[in-house]
């Protein structure tokens, strides 16, 4: 196992935990998904971040059973929050765990996430699918609790975030599914496709020519800030997630040219962060996350954070 | 000539080896259905659950303890949202089955439709979304006709294996409102669901079951 300062495995489970514990009296913070799209979520694991994430089979959240022995694992009397993404899976198997969790007396608050303004259109937020954004809640309300943040607060935080996160994806190249060996993703070389999710399903062919880094930057922005909507004088978190197959001096500038672009609307940009996080396996691409940040939000960007994909001092 | 009306432990023990058999077959037939408008892998989810089953039960079990074991490897080891839909039809047919020593035509009627309420209520789903809900939804109308009108087993799970078949292929019509596929709205449309099918396999393979067994006992006899 890599990191091994940072994280361990709990033997005969697929739980990946902080090393370093956090201490009783402080909110636990854990989230279950689907393997697949490494290296989430196993390399948010560390203080300032996730105390525990549980993986499931690919592309497959786990099941309530494995989801109450996580809980049972991080329970010290003291509340745990459970972070989900808005997947049929995901929430199915949350609910149920959560019901039993709490017949057994721990002290579980589920919190759901969505963000992809491909899924649904405006004003059904509720029926989106949880996408790249996730990173923004990790990192914030990860710092929030890892400096003794009680639940309550906890749970307005995260509703916060993901009111002010939005989040939209583009598939540029093919992508396999690692289990079958089949496409799960196929678009014409000349042509993106825009809106797919994160397991490579089709955004509806809704397929355009190739642009430059520049119009890409611009078709992605133009959409997010239209349907938050991000305003004129206002401030944003950026997160630009590769999807796998993209490389770093590609994601480089085309993250340049959003930073260009929103500043160009009038729209500053606090900071951001881009690396390739939450993957369809080779899949060239991009997810583009922004949020709206407040005062709380900025500060809570800068509390440090010791993980598998990102250190901050 | 005496058709078989009831199956006791040890044949629905061989039945859920079948069902087990049916489902390892179709695993790649379960993949491409779902590639069209999911994620590619229901195949695999649920070859892994029923290859659970398999080793979770044994010929000495009782009936509710067989469908128990059932539902609990089910349930542990599928995940995503079939996982727990799979647990409660089996769980609910545990349920329904406490006691029991045999298994009758109504019983069946009884268990499955008992399954499908379960099944709406976590999963929140109801007919015409394009789930599996809609292959059993007519097979519990189905078994629910024949335990009324007195039909022989084989002909009961004839007609939900072809009320279930026919309720997988009318998804190919209907727009998804869950699962992953909902999210290509009406782009849906045109693609058959995968888990439908994999119930429509399910319900067939009993009938092949009990077929199969009612014309063993003929031969004994």
């Amino acid at each position: 196992m890599m990191n091994k300062d940072i994280i361990e495995l709990v033997p005969g489970t697929h739980m990946v935990v902080r090393k370093e514990k956090k201490p009783a009296g402080k909110v636990k913070f854990l989230l279950g998904n689907g393997a697949g799209h490494e290296p989430a979520v196993i390399g948010w694991v560390g203080p300032g971040m996730l105390d525990l994430n549980l993986a499931g089979e690919v592309y497959t959240a786990p099941s309530s059973d494995k989801l109450v022995e996580a809980l049972e694992y991080l329970d010290d009397g003291g509340p745990i929050l459970m972070a989900v993404q808005n997947h049929a899976g995901d929430v199915l198997n949350a609910n149920l765990a959560c019901r039993e969790a709490k017949e057994k007396g721990i002290d579980v608050h589920k919190v759901l996430f969505y963000d992809d303004v491909a899924s649904a259109p405006k004003g059904f937020e509720e029926e989106r699918r949880g996408m790249g954004g996730m990173l923004f809640y990790v990192k914030l309300v990860g710092a929030y609790l890892e400096a003794g943040g009680d639940i309550g607060g906890a749970v307005r935080l995260f509703e916060s975030v993901r009111d002010a996160t939005r989040t939209y994806s583009v598939g540029i190249t093919r992508a396999t599914h690692p289990v079958t060996g089949k496409d799960i993703f196929t678009v014409p070389d000349d042509l993106i496709e825009l809106g797919m999710g994160v397991h490579g399903e089709a955004g509806g062919a809704n397929r355009v020519p190739m642009p430059t880094s520049g119009e890409l930057a611009k078709i992605l922005c133009d959409i997010l800030v239209e349907d938050k909507p991000y305003e004129k004088g206002g401030e944003v978190l950026v997160f630009l997630n590769g999807l796998g197959g993209i490389t770093f001096m590609e994601m480089s500038m085309l993250y340049g040219d959003i930073v260009r672009y929103l500043e160009g609307l009038g729209i500053d940009v606090y900071d951001g962060y881009c690396n390739n996080c939450l993957t369809t396996q080779e899949m060239s691409g991009v997810s583009l996350s922004l949020c709206q940040a407040d005062d709380e939000k900025k500060a809570l960007w800068q509390k440090p954070c010791r993980c598998g994909i990102w250190c901050k001092p | 000539m005496a058709a078989q009306t009831a199956l006791d432990a040890r044949q629905l023990h061989d039945l859920l080896l079948k069902i087990c058999d049916a489902v390892e077959a179709n695993e790649a037939y379960f993949c491409e259905l779902d590639s069209q408008v999911g994620d590619g892998d229901h195949g695999l989810t649920m070859t892994r659950g029923f290859r659970c089953v398999r080793e979770a039960i044994n010929p000495d079990m009782a009936v509710a303890s067989l469908f128990s074991a059932a539902a609990r490897a089910l349930s542990a080891n599928m995940g995503g949202a079939i996982g727990p839909i799979y647990g409660a039809l089996l769980g609910a047919f545990a349920k329904e089955t406490a006691g029991a020593e045999q298994v009758g035509l109504a019983d069946f009627a009884g268990m499955f439709a008992r399954g499908l309420a379960d099944i709406k209520v976590i999963a929140e789903v109801t007919e015409g979304q394009k789930t599996m809900v809609d292959a059993l939804s007519p097979a519990v109308r189905a078994l629910g006709e024949s335990a009324a009108a007195g039909d022989t087993l084989e002909a009961a799970f004839q007609k939900a294996a072809d009320a279930a078949e026919q309720g997988a292929q009318s998804t190919v019509e209907m727009v998804a409102r869950k699962g992953r596929a909902k999210f290509l709205r009406e782009k849906s449309v045109g693609h058959r669901d995968a888990g439908a099918s994999s119930l429509a396999v399910i319900i067939g393979a009993i009938y092949d079951f009990v077929k199969e067994a009612g014309h063993d006992e003929k031969a004994q006899k």
